[in-house]
């Protein structure tokens, strides 16, 4: 009996609703839609993508690296090295202090678990937000 | 995509044709701008959501990936912005509380239905719709005007297809009551002048 009702409402409310007309948006609308579609795109190209470092100067600091290790490797031979030892690069790597630091720091193994579960919860969580923001973004 | 009639001008727009999307404004801007009227209620918000979301909707043209109708999507879009421009106002969507303990003659309304001009049905149908509340405006218009099927709906509305046909059952009825309430008038004086 209901579904019978609600069969016959809708078919009611289907016959009276073919009378509904459409609000009418004002004069002008679509032109003033595009006219900020248009500027929206000016803007757009205006503020394109530059990057920070161009094209140009990271070959320039390419070819610097690249002659500052020929120079380190080839060169050396040709120049004094009285100035270069002062700066005692043989001894990076022996972190004495950081040495000293470790062995009197320990650290249990449930603390070790737990800061790794905890890395590995806030990497998912970082995936699962991106995605969220970027849904939304294109939704709103 | 290929359902969609609308893919040429999408194509087109995408490719920075804008006369393409001016044709895509042109057919969706009542549709949108009703939608967006219904929900914020005052003309001005309703054209400031309108324009939003044919605004966003070109931003976002790219990620359209045709998965439901370029129309769905839009409304989704108008929609969301509605909802943007309410939480903005401090206002939220009205919606009645459960109102179902009426019972309704179909017939006797059907009758007088019949009898009334087409000028008079329609802006009889127009008042009832606007005595409902938002949310129940808004699903009402894309169910009976724009026909749009429950799964549609739903997306428009970000609810499940359920819950939508919860919403469109107790619309239904809601329009139904207001409908009565309009019609009573033009019934009784029918019953009159048959006795």
């Amino acid at each position: 009996m209901k579904k019978q009702e609600a069969k016959e409402l809708n078919a009611f409310l289907e016959k009276t609703t073919k009378a509904l007309e459409l609000e009418k948006a004002p004069k002008g609308f679509v032109r003033s839609v595009m006219q900020q579609v248009e500027l929206q795109k000016e803007n757009t190209h205006s503020i394109g993508y530059i990057p920070l470092v161009s094209k140009t100067l990271w070959i320039g600091i390419g070819c610097a690296v690249v002659a500052l290790f020929w120079f380190l490797g080839f060169g050396r031979n040709h120049t004094s090295t009285d100035w270069f030892s002062t700066f005692k690069l043989n001894t990076i790597g022996n972190m004495d202090a950081f040495n000293s630091f470790s062995n009197s720091l320990s650290v249990s193994d449930s603390t070790i678990y737990a800061l790794s579960g905890l890395l590995v919860f806030l990497g998912i969580q970082v995936i699962y937000l991106k995605q969220f923001f970027a849904k939304r973004e294109v939704l709103l | 995509m290929s359902k969609d009639k609308d893919h040429p001008l999408i194509t087109l727009a995408r490719t920075g044709d804008t006369a393409a999307y001016a044709k895509l404004v042109e057919k969706y801007q009542h549709m949108v701008f009703t939608l967006a009227l219904k929900l914020v209620g005052r003309s001005e918000d309703a054209q400031e959501v309108a324009q939003d979301a044919f605004l966003k909707a070109y931003q976002a043209l790219n990620s359209f990936k045709g998965e439901s109708k370029f129309s769905t999507w839009l409304y989704k879009i108008t929609y969301h912005k509605g909802l943007d421009l309410l939480k903005k106002r401090k206002r939220t969507v009205a919606t009645d509380s459960i109102d179902e303990g009426f019972n309704i003659n179909i017939p006797s309304l059907e009758n007088t239905w019949d009898a009334l001009e087409k000028k008079e049905q329609s802006e009889t149908i127009k008042k009832a719709v606007d005595e409902l509340q938002a949310a129940d405006a808004i699903v009402i218009t894309l169910f009976y005007f724009e026909e749009l099927s429950l799964n549609e709906i739903a997306v428009v509305l970000s609810l499940t297809p359920n819950a939508v046909k919860v919403k469109v059952f107790r619309a239904r009825k809601r329009l139904a009551h207001v409908l009565r309430s309009k019609l009573e008038p033009e019934i009784i004086e029918g019953y009159e002048a048959y006795n």
